[in-house]
């Protein structure tokens, strides 16, 4: 399988290394890029292209902020991530948004690939 | 707030040549996620994870943890570490994803916290850091550093200053020293060789302390002491850490 590129954006070193280091034992996934702020992930979008966008939201913007990085990067699954980490929702352009509380490394890291190998 | 009171055990290595950490995180994935990732490291012996504060303290008792690994975003916070740190007081309390403001890091420490892990800090580098925290080590920003010596300061001045009464008169935590030294029967040279201080340091005490008990000579410091000096145990114990 090729290794997919991913980037993270508004998630703390240690929960994107985390979520990273889940995806990572269960599937080739890269950390190509850590991003601070949602506008500097658009900009790099547009040049760059990424399979995987893990962002973190709060929960009631999340399902605007997937939106508007799957406009951007159609061919990319969005996981958004709730501030505390309970909640995430994964949707790629096309299909059904998959909502998930309470989320275990296993469920989350199921979902992803779900996403990104019918995608691919 | 408290999870659903679970805790999952992890190995049980019989030569305990890694630190046992029990993880403490209300969710899931990164109580889960550190567990797998930390166990991974092969560096730290990952013997549970609980879900919250009941469950935790029941794993302390089950467990005897080494370390806790405790997310900092745990409901009622360094309260609750509080409470561990006296449940345990064998066992480090490591705050994990702490934001470093130096506020935050004193009110954890002052908790019973041993060490902490920054947010900001790479989860390669969590296994290194738990296992310096171990070993007696803890890399702070320099905005901490000095918070936590202005902090140091301050609780010796408090120490050293704090006001003790004896028969209704106030002295301060040197001046009871000197006092007691005095009732030794003492001399300021003593007095100045044991505090390591100059002995015109010691004769502006003992003329203060004299004035403080309204006696002429220093042979009757020893009778205004009385038989039991209202000093409780913190203040002869600060007084002595001031030291």
């Amino acid at each position: 399988m090729t290794e997919l590129t991913a980037i993270t954006v508004t998630v703390s070193h240690i929960v994107s290394d985390l979520i990273a280091s889940l995806l990572a034992a269960r599937a080739p996934v890269a950390v190509a890029e850590r991003f601070t702020t949602r506008h500097a992930a658009e900009a790099w979008i547009s040049l760059h292209r990424a399979e995987l966008i893990i962002v973190g939201a709060p929960e009631d913007e999340a399902g605007d902020v997937i939106s508007r990085f799957l406009a951007l990067a159609p061919g990319a699954t969005v996981l958004a991530l709730s501030d505390d980490g309970r909640r995430a929702r994964v949707r790629a352009d096309g299909t059904s948004e998959r909502l998930l509380s309470d989320v275990s490394p296993d469920q989350l890291a199921d979902a992803v690939l779900a996403f990104l190998g019918a995608r691919s | 707030m408290d999870g659903t009171g679970q805790t999952s055990f992890g190995s049980d290595h019989a030569a305990r040549r890694h630190p046992r950490v029990l993880i403490v995180s209300e969710t899931r994935l990164y109580r889960e996620g550190l567990a797998e990732a930390l166990a991974r490291t092969g560096a730290l012996d990952i013997c549970g994870h609980s879900d919250g504060a009941k469950a935790a303290l029941d794993a302390l008792g089950a467990l005897t943890p080494d370390v806790v690994l405790l997310d900092a975003a745990i409901g009622d916070g360094p309260e609750f570490a509080a409470t561990m740190a006296k449940s345990a007081p064998q066992t480090r309390i490591v705050v994990m994803a702490l934001a470093e403001a130096p506020s935050e890091v004193l009110s954890w420490v002052e908790a019973g916290a041993t060490g902490y892990i920054p947010r900001n800090t790479s989860l390669a580098e969590v296994a290194r850091m738990v296992l310096a925290i171990v070993d007696g080590a803890q890399s702070c920003a320099p905005r901490v550093t000095a918070a936590l010596l202005q902090r140091l300061r301050e609780l010796s001045e408090t120490a050293t200053n704090r006001p003790n009464e004896i028969n209704g008169t106030q002295l301060t935590a040197r001046e009871l020293q000197i006092a007691r030294f005095i009732a030794a029967g003492m001399s300021n040279k003593q007095i100045a060789r044991e505090l390591d201080v100059g002995v015109a340091t010691i004769k502006s005490h003992v003329h203060n302390l004299l004035g403080k008990l309204e006696v002429q000579r220093r042979g009757q410091v020893v009778g205004r002491l009385g038989a039991q000096p209202r000093v409780d145990g913190a203040a002869w114990e600060a007084m002595l850490r001031a030291n």
